[in-house]
């Protein structure tokens, strides 16, 4: 807050100085390696495991926008004003169009921009935060402004929001092939009528096993689905009453990371969120194994500890899903 | 030329009179609740909802006069009918559970699995004209049903207040715009859950409940992610999301005829309005408030106690060994990736379960306002 206040004095200063403002426009683009990710397409070779992905859910939120200048300082991004995509200092940059497997969750609307102004002057990097900062974590998604009103992308008032998620419906070549029929691989190998799309998880050995365990054990491939692997990224250890309170304080986990694009000229470069490189050493074809799913941000979640070193929240400096491009 | 316009101005001001006399209708939301969102050509007015309460509860609106929009949607049964498939005014059996209407209001689509239904409006029609299966039977009656209502003193009152300055106010669009504002009114948010959560009342959960509680917001469940937010289901629209709806369907993994995922033939979900083979089996996630009363579940009421559908979640799916339904649900190809199964303890499940009842509105299912006029 006090920050927020100073920042506001110093714009106000400025302004009333007769310092200009220039406007900014961050473009973003998601990537698989080097194609255009979006919902409804199948992508060859991610992960640990060279796995066929598709999308089911592609988004998060940027906040605490800052440029460098020549001087290496960082100067706020002041967002326009609010809008179905910021509120205050965060933005929603959302890839998923609401088609294919993403209409579970998605829809039709996209935002790949954030908008706002800084003071004149020549700024040559980039800075900003990936996921919702506290004081504006643990609303609720019911009144809150836009864009933290989409339901899909907040836990409850204890946990906050979903600063990202990317569900991935993964089609792992080297899945339990000791489990599978010849008739099924043929299955898991034509992915390219729609129909067969989500037809791969069939006959989990060890899954199927455990899920028979508790409950007596009827025939067939048990109760694994299809090779769900969500991705949501959010704050643990937040401590209050129960879910459906919010914490007073800063949870033990923010999992908020910061993202530094040493060089950057929002004129001529793009921002590129490469999930090929956040996957990178991510082994896709494990999480059925474990319980929940794919990584949720649980501390010890195994399928989250490659995952969260991509992403810089380890402690170091590591993240490998953001870089700059230049524009073509 | 002066007579046109003294009576345009008169007509000006009759206009104005008769808007003057239509009470907008005020909202008592529950804390914590969005504005539902209202169509700009039906805006809620007083007169409207009383309206539409009265025909909600009118056999005369049946094409037999055996039925109303109530048979089916009991107040005491959060307007739900506590069968696993409803019966039409004719004796057509539905293939559907009749849903609750608790918060139809902020329903992203309406009935269990139609994609492009989206207001109350349309919906409506389906009851009152639909005929394969018959439910209010009112095609080819029109003039007949809504001739017991021009001549009913009562009626001429409560639709002349409505609808003010019309001739024949007795239409099927003003009867579908009365029933859908009364509609609207049906707002439940008193539960024990909410006085716990809007309303800080930290001891209206019991221990128990507030396990279960934990245990249906964790990623071991999942429940919360068809069924999260204040109305308990993803598929909700209002005034402050009305940019980021969305329509969420699932299949949940109830039935794999064929080994292909197919459903029962008549309740395929989506996939009967779209066409495409992943539809099969979609249906809309719908809101557990007051499921505790509206029981049989699932849009074929096929499972008869919530013990029953919290099972079938733990197992991801259903399994049907033997008859017309025979086949592994739970690997359905179109299966939600959010049905993986759990296994509660019988702690646990009892903790859930209990959760679940504390969402039970007692002051809704009592509420006068929502309460049949001609008792």
């Amino acid at each position: 807050m006090f920050k927020q206040k100073i920042i506001v004095i110093f714009t106000l200063l400025l302004t009333s100085i007769g310092l200009a403002q220039q406007s900014v426009t961050l473009d973003f683009t998601a990537l698989v390696g080097d194609q255009p990710a979006a919902c409804g397409v199948m992508y060859e070779g991610v992960g640990a495991e060279d796995s066929q992905i598709e999308f089911q859910d592609l988004r998060f939120y940027v906040s605490n926008v800052r440029l460098i200048n020549a001087a290496g300082e960082e100067v706020a991004l002041e967002l326009d004003g609010d809008s179905q995509w910021q509120h205050e200092n965060v933005t929603l940059l959302d890839f998923e169009d609401g088609s294919a497997l993403c209409a579970q969750s998605g829809n039709e609307a996209m935002n790949t921009q954030i908008t706002g102004t800084v003071p004149d002057g020549e700024y040559t990097g980039l800075v900003y935060s990936v996921g919702v900062p506290f004081d504006l974590n643990h609303a609720d998604v019911a009144t809150a402004p836009a864009p933290l009103n989409v339901s899909s992308m907040w836990w409850n008032w204890q946990a906050g929001y979903k600063h990202v998620r990317i569900d991935i419906m993964s089609h792992s070549a080297a899945m339990n092939m000791g489990e599978m029929t010849m008739d099924e691989m043929t299955k898991t190998e034509g992915h390219d009528s729609g129909e067969d799309k989500t037809e791969t998880a069939e006959g989990h050995g060890e899954d199927a096993e455990k899920a028979e365990g508790g409950h007596g054990g009827h025939g067939g491939h048990g109760a694994v689905s299809a090779g769900l692997w969500p991705f949501h990224l959010g704050s643990t250890g937040c401590v209050s009453d129960s879910g459906v309170v919010a914490p007073a304080a800063e949870c033990a986990n923010p999992n908020v990371f910061e993202v530094r694009l040493e060089s950057f000229n929002p004129d001529t470069d793009i921002i590129v969120a490469d999930v090929s490189g956040m996957l990178s050493g991510v082994n896709l074809s494990q999480s059925l194994e474990l319980a929940p799913p794919g990584c949720m941000s649980g501390a010890d979640d195994p399928d989250c500890s490659v995952l969260f070193t991509n992403l810089s929240l380890s402690g170091a400096d590591t993240q490998t899903f953001f870089r700059s491009e230049a524009k073509e | 030329m002066k007579l046109p316009l003294l009576l345009a101005s008169f007509g000006i001001v009759l206009g104005l009179l008769g808007a003057s006399t239509l009470t907008p209708y005020t909202w008592d939301l529950p804390k914590g609740f969005p504005q539902p969102l209202v169509p700009e050509d039906n805006p809620m007015t007083e007169a409207k909802v009383e309206l539409g309460r009265h025909l909600f509860y009118d056999v005369r609106l049946s094409g037999n006069g055996a039925q109303s929009c109530a048979s089916c949607h009991k107040q005491e049964l959060a307007f739900s009918d506590g069968l696993g498939t409803s019966v039409g005014s004719t004796g057509d059996i539905h293939p559907r559970n009749s849903q609750s209407l608790t918060n139809s209001a902020y329903n992203a689509t309406l009935t269990w699995s139609n994609p492009v239904l989206e207001e109350l409006e349309q919906q409506i029609l389906i009851p009152m004209f639909g005929e394969f299966p018959v439910e209010l039977g009112l095609t080819n009656k029109e003039a007949e049903v809504y001739a017991r209502f021009e001549s009913d003193p009562l009626y001429e009152s409560l639709f002349t207040d409505a609808y003010p300055g019309e001739a024949q106010p007795v239409t099927t669009k003003n009867i579908v715009n009365a029933l859908s504002s009364f509609t609207r009114t049906l707002i439940s948010g008193n539960s024990r859950y909410d006085q716990y959560v809007y309303g800080a009342k930290r001891d209206a959960l019991t221990l128990s409940e507030k396990r279960g509680m934990d245990l249906f917001l964790s990623e071991k469940t999942e429940c919360h992610h068809c069924h999260g937010g204040f109305n308990f289901t993803h598929s909700v629209k209002h005034q402050n999301n009305a940019q980021f709806v969305e329509k969420s369907f699932h299949n949940t993994g109830l039935y794999n005829l064929d080994g292909a995922g197919a459903y029962p033939l008549g309740n395929t979900g989506v996939h009967e309005i779209t066409g495409k083979p992943e539809d099969m089996g979609k249906f809309r996630a719908p809101s557990l408030r007051n499921v505790e009363l509206t029981a049989p579940y699932f849009h074929d009421g096929s499972a008869k106690t919530l013990e029953e559908v919290l099972s079938f979640y733990e197992a991801s799916g259903r399994f049907v060994e033997t008859g017309d339904r025979a086949g592994d649900g739970r690997s359905n190809p179109h299966k939600s990736g959010f049905v993986q199964g759990f296994s509660l303890s019988d702690q646990e499940r009892q903790d859930l379960i209990n959760f679940l009842k504390s969402l039970t509105d007692e002051s809704f299912i009592t509420d006068e306002r929502f309460s049949n006029p001609f008792e």
